[in-house]
């Protein structure tokens, strides 16, 4: 086991010697993967419903509450077993049922990835117009190009160049956010931040005030798909959750705030012109320059993550690392070709996220927690066959399915996040809040019926130890 | 094409004895390797990642 390739790699169970996060690890990588332009994106879009005050208020305590439910059961059942997350989620949705799940999982991964090197690509963009020269929006493309090449380079030199480039990054997002903070107090003054007036504010303050809410808390359900590959590489449970409340929770949410501060002030929502305006040429030029390499980061660590998830499919599973790298990079190829058409999309995927991981983590909060008594089996996650505990029906568990989609048709009743529409009820309910209890409370009985009416040989322990069909 | 199934095979024998072997290892660890969390981690996870911050969102709201 001295060669951790294939579990660094790949998804075998990380062994406690091979975790490379301790404290200081797990919170600058957390806080360089938190600290990233969609911060500022989601800054930009709460600017549009709130003041600078709400905004601080609704992103920090929204976020830290989104990030805390996603992480809850993902970070235990990672941490513990050393898991890469699509599999900590097999108990629930079954041995093949984790397809679904590993297929909405990759579309939200990818168009983030996307985003954020669109997001480095007009950085660039943006740099040159800064110092004088209008190359043109072929630059953006270009961006996005080199981006992916810097992305691949990182991932397929491991975790702990990573950690490298974190330990550089970091202490500069630091410094920029102290920057923007300085910069916006400085030259404007606390006074004239907390009384701009929101950008594009719908018709009641409560309903503004909500709908920031509720941008906050799926802005923290949003971190779903990296709080399982952060907590697997990470020795103590504690590690494996605190780090992601206070980075991906409270400083993401107050680099949010952040963004809605300059976005109030600047009157954009687009990240890219804040800079400038704030920080004159040569320090709004650094600062962008900053961000764009924070977006390498995090681009990185979402194409790692997404590297790992792919070895569910078969194809993948004995691939070399690069290739595995390099077929996850294809798809990224049209943000090369039509970076400003595809980023217009940005609000979608947003609202993607929220939707899809609210009722998702509903379900495994009770699964790991309640049913399976923070104990799953290592041996049935890498059993395909029908031995295996997590089998379910022909691989597939309904129940978790049923109740992922009503936990989703709920949230789309009470918040349609692509026409905006609310339904009366959205002032009682919140949406992501309400479709997480919905679903979890769905998943509870389900799985209470289903196991009521099962036959004791069925629910009888098999011989674990025998791998029958293992999937690795 | 036949040795290349045969190494094929192989390889895959090769990950799943490695599979055991880190499954015998995870499943002995405990506390000592991974860590604890006790139940001052539990209420200080609690309050500070919902309880906090949800008493924070009904004091800002409007």
């Amino acid at each position: 086991m001295r060669d951790s390739e294939e579990s660094v790699f790949g998804r075998m169970p990380l062994l406690p010697s091979e975790r490379e996060y301790g404290t200081l690890g797990a919170n600058s990588t957390c806080f360089a993967y938190g600290v990233a332009t969609w911060c500022f994106l989601t800054g930009g879009y709460v600017a549009e419903l709130v003041g600078a005050v709400d905004a601080l208020v609704c992103l920090v305590a929204g976020n830290m509450i989104g990030v805390f439910l996603a992480s809850l059961p993902l970070s235990f059942a990672c941490q513990r077993n050393g898991l890469e997350q699509i599999d900590a989620c097999k108990p629930a949705f079954g041995s093949r049922g984790i397809v679904v799940v590993l297929i909405l999982y990759l579309i939200n991964m990818l168009g983030w990835t996307g985003l954020i090197l669109v997001m480095f690509g007009n950085g660039i963009r943006n740099i040159a117009l800064a110092l004088g020269y209008d190359l043109g929006t072929w630059v953006v493309s270009v961006g996005v190009a080199v981006g992916m090449a810097l992305s691949f380079l990182l991932v397929t030199r491991g975790v702990s160049l990573m950690n490298r480039f974190n330990a550089v990054i970091t202490p500069g997002l630091i410094l920029l956010v102290g920057f923007l903070f300085y910069m916006l107090l400085d030259g404007h003054g606390w006074q004239a931040i907390t009384e701009a007036e929101p950008l594009l504010p719908v018709s009641s303050p409560m309903l503004n005030y909500l709908l920031a809410v509720e941008l906050g808390i799926a802005s923290g359900f949003s971190w779903w798909g990296g709080v399982g590959f952060l907590a697997r590489n990470t020795r103590t449970k504690r590690n494996s959750i605190f780090p992601e409340v206070i980075q991906l929770g409270f400083s993401a949410g107050a680099v949010c705030a952040a963004g809605s501060f300059s976005a109030l002030i600047v009157g954009s929502t687009d990240p890219t012109e804040w800079m400038v305006p704030l920080g004159g040429v040569v320090l709004g030029v650094i600062a962008l320059a900053f961000v764009a390499l924070a977006n390498i980061t995090s681009s990185a660590v979402s194409i790692y993550a997404s590297g790992l998830a792919l070895r569910h499919l078969r194809v993948f599973r004995g691939m070399k690392w690069k290739w595995v790298v390099g077929a996850i990079l294809i798809p990224c190829l049209p943000f090369v070709l039509w970076p400003a058409e595809i980023s217009s999309l940005g609000d979608a995927f947003l609202a993607y996220n929220g939707t899809m991981y609210a009722p998702i983590s509903g379900i495994l909060l009770v699964d790991y927690f309640v049913l399976q008594r923070q104990s799953i089996s290592l041996w049935s996650i890498f059993e395909d066959g029908p031995t295996g505990r997590y089998y379910h029906v022909r691989g597939v568990n309904a129940v978790a399915f049923i109740a992922l989609i009503s936990g989703q048709a709920l949230y789309v009743f009470l918040y349609n996040p692509f026409s905006g529409a609310t339904h009366d009820w959205f002032i009682l309910v919140n949406p992501s809040l309400g479709s997480l209890a919905f679903s979890a409370g769905l998943y509870w009985i389900g799985m209470w019926v289903v196991r009521r009416g099962a036959s004791a040989e069925s629910m009888a322990p098999d011989d674990e130890s025998v791998l029958v069909r293992p999937n690795i | 094409m036949g040795s290349q199934d045969e190494e094929s095979k192989d390889a895959a024998s090769v990950r799943v004895d490695e599979l055991k072997q880190r499954i015998e290892v995870l499943n002995q660890a405990g506390d000592a390797e991974l860590g604890a969390f006790g139940r001052l981690d539990w209420w200080a996870i609690v309050l500070l990642g919902f309880v906090f911050p949800l008493i924070g969102l009904y004091l800002g709201a409007p």
